[in-house]
C-alpha cells in the first residue's frame, strides 16, 4: 500500500459522493483509514491519513469568496474573457480590467486577496494570446 | 500593462529550485509532461501573481507568492494562521500555472479541431485546471516537504477563482467518466487536462464513442458523430460565461447554476446519442434483413424493388442521383453497402427533398 493508491480512492470517492453530509462517508472514511494504516513508511502513512480526512472538505470543493470585491473582480474578468472586438480593443480591456481587479485585491479581506488577484494570471495569458493573434494577422 | 517578465531566477537558488520540484510533482501527479522550458521569471508588474506564457516559462511574483513559501520554510517558527494561508495560496498558484503547461493549444487547422481560445474553450481550460490545482494540492504539499516544516498548511481550504468555470468542469468531467464506461473522474479529468487545447472537446466525445458505438460506428464517421456530441457541451460552457460574468449572482450561486447547466448539456448529449445509436442499429438490421434468405422476404424485396423510384434530377445542380426509399425500404441491387454517417437528413434511408 502507498500513499497516491489511497489518494486515488480519496479523489474518486470526493466525485462520487456529492454531499459531505452522505451516510457513506462514514463507512468510506474507515475503510479508507485501514488501507491508510497499512502503509509502512511513517511520514506517507500520516500523510495518507491526513488525505483521508480531508475528504469531507474535497466533497464540497474550494469554497467561493463572499466579499463584493470577490463577485465584482469574478464579473469583471469574466466580461474581459468573454470580449468581442478586435486583439487591440481586447488587450486595451483585459489590462484595464486586470488594473481594476489587482485593486479589489487590496481592498478585499485578507484570505480573499490572493484569490481575486489569482484571477488576472488568466488576464495574463487571454492578452499574451491575442498579441499572438495580432503578430500573425500582420505578417 | 500585462505580466511582465523581470530578472529571471538562478537555477541555483532555493527558490527556482522549490519552483522545478513543484512542477515534477504536477507532472507526476498529471501523468503529463509539461510544456516548462526550465526557467522562472519575477514578476515585474504587482497586478499579477505569476502566469505560465506560451513559450513554456513562467513568471512568479516574489512578494507574493515566493516570500510566503520562503518565510514558510525558513521562520524557524509556528507560522501565523494568515502566513499559513498565504503559503497554502502561494503553492496553489503554482500549481495551477503548472497545470496549465500541461497542454499545447494545438493545431487548429486540422479538420475538426475546435479553436483554443474561444469563450468555451477558454472555459473549460480555467475550469478543468482550477479544479485539478485545489484537488491534488495537499498532495503536492507533500511532495516538496512543505507539510514538516509548516504542518498548518494543510489546515486551510483553498477558495477558487473561477467558481462558474470550475463547476460547470467538475460536472463534465464526472459525466464523461459516468459514459465512458471504463475510466474515473480523476482518470478523464488527467486525460483533459494533458490534451491539446483544440483536440479537447474531441476527446471528451470520444470518451462516450469509444464506450457506446464500438462495433457500430464505422471509424470514418467519428468526425461526424464527434460534432453531434461537441455541440451540446461546447454550447453549455459558452453560457457558463455569461453566468460567470454576471454581476447579480454570488460565487456559490454560479457555481450551482454552472453545474445544472451542465448537467443539462449532458442530457442532450445522451439524447444524441441515442439517435445516432438508433441510426446504426436500424441500418444493420435492414443489412440483416437483406441478407436473409426468405421466401416471404423475397416477395416482398421484389414488390419493393417494383415501388422503387429515382429521386427527382434537379436542373441546375450537379448532383450525383440519389435514391429515395419508401419508409422500411432497403437499398437496391448494385448499389454500395454503406451505412450512411448520422444526421437529420438521413436518418432511416430518407433523403430530404428539395
Amino acid at each position: 500500500m502507498d500513499y497516491d493508491t489511497v489518494d486515488a480512492e480519496v479523489r474518486e470517492l470526493a466525485h462520487k459522493l456529492s454531499d459531505p453530509d452522505d451516510p457513506a462517508l462514514a463507512t468510506e472514511t474507515a475503510r479508507l483509514t485501514e488501507l491508510a494504516e497499512q502503509i509502512a513508511d511513517e511520514v506517507w502513512r500520516e500523510r495518507a491519513l491526513a488525505r483521508v480526512r480531508r475528504l469531507p472538505d474535497l466533497i464540497a470543493g474550494p469554497q467561493t469568496g463572499t466579499s463584493p470585491q470577490y463577485d465584482e473582480a469574478s464579473a469583471l474578468v469574466a466580461e474581459a474573457l468573454g470580449a468581442t472586438g478586435s486583439p487591440a480593443e481586447r488587450i486595451e480591456q483585459a489590462e484595464r480590467t486586470a488594473a481594476t481587479v489587482a485593486g479589489l485585491a487590496d481592498q478585499a479581506p485578507a484570505p480573499e486577496s490572493g484569490t481575486i488577484l489569482r484571477m488576472n494570471s488568466a488576464l495574463a495569458r487571454l492578452i499574451e494570446e491575442l498579441r499572438i493573434e495580432e503578430q500573425r494577422a500582420e505578417a | 500593462m500585462t505580466s511582465r517578465k523581470g530578472a529571471a531566477l538562478d537555477p541555483r537558488s532555493p527558490e527556482y529550485q522549490w519552483v522545478a520540484r513543484v512542477i515534477r510533482s504536477v507532472e507526476r501527479r498529471t501523468g503529463s509532461p509539461t510544456r516548462w522550458n526550465g526557467t522562472v521569471y519575477e514578476e515585474e508588474n504587482q497586478n499579477f501573481l505569476g502566469a505560465a506564457h506560451p513559450d513554456g516559462s513562467m513568471t512568479l511574483n516574489l512578494a507574493k507568492v515566493l516570500d510566503p513559501v520562503r518565510i514558510a520554510y525558513t521562520a524557524g517558527r509556528p507560522l501565523s494562521p494568515d502566513e499559513e494561508f498565504r503559503a497554502r495560496d502561494a503553492v496553489v498558484t503554482v500549481v495551477h500555472e503548472a497545470a496549465h503547461l500541461c497542454s499545447r493549444p494545438g493545431d487548429e487547422a486540422v479538420r475538426g479541431s475546435h479553436p483554443a481560445h474561444d469563450v468555451a474553450g477558454r472555459t473549460l481550460e480555467e475550469g478543468l485546471i482550477e479544479n485539478w490545482a485545489h484537488e491534488n494540492v495537499d498532495s503536492v504539499i507533500y511532495d516538496v516537504g512543505l507539510d514538516r516544516t509548516a504542518p498548518g498548511v494543510l489546515n486551510h481550504r483553498g477558495t477558487d477563482a473561477y467558481p462558474g468555470y470550475s463547476g460547470a468542469a467538475r460536472e463534465l468531467v464526472d459525466g464523461l467518466a459516468r459514459r465512458s464506461g471504463q475510466l474515473s473522474s480523476d482518470q478523464v479529468a488527467r486525460q483533459l487536462v494533458r490534451t491539446d487545447r483544440s483536440q479537447r472537446w474531441n476527446a471528451a466525445a470520444d470518451l462516450v464513442i469509444d464506450n457506446r458505438f464500438a462495433g457500430l460506428m464505422p471509424e470514418e464517421h467519428r468526425q461526424t458523430v464527434r460534432h453531434q456530441l461537441v455541440a451540446p457541451m461546447r454550447m453549455a460552457f459558452a453560457a457558463v460565461q455569461a453566468m460567470q460574468q454576471d454581476r447579480s449572482l454570488v460565487g456559490a450561486v454560479k457555481r450551482v447554476r454552472s453545474r445544472r447547466a451542465t448537467i443539462s448539456a449532458l442530457g442532450a448529449l445522451d439524447a444524441a446519442v441515442t439517435r445516432i445509436e438508433q441510426h446504426y442499429r436500424d441500418w444493420h438490421w435492414q443489412q440483416a434483413q437483406q441478407t436473409r434468405p426468405d421466401v416471404e422476404q423475397q416477395a416482398r424485396r421484389e414488390q419493393q424493388r417494383s415501388e422503387f423510384q429515382p429521386a427527382p434530377y434537379r436542373e441546375g445542380r450537379k448532383r450525383k442521383r440519389r435514391w429515395i426509399l419508401p419508409q422500411g425500404g432497403r437499398q437496391p441491387a448494385g448499389q454500395p453497402q454503406r451505412v450512411p454517417p448520422p444526421g437529420e437528413q438521413q436518418t432511416r434511408w430518407r433523403r430530404r427533398r428539395g
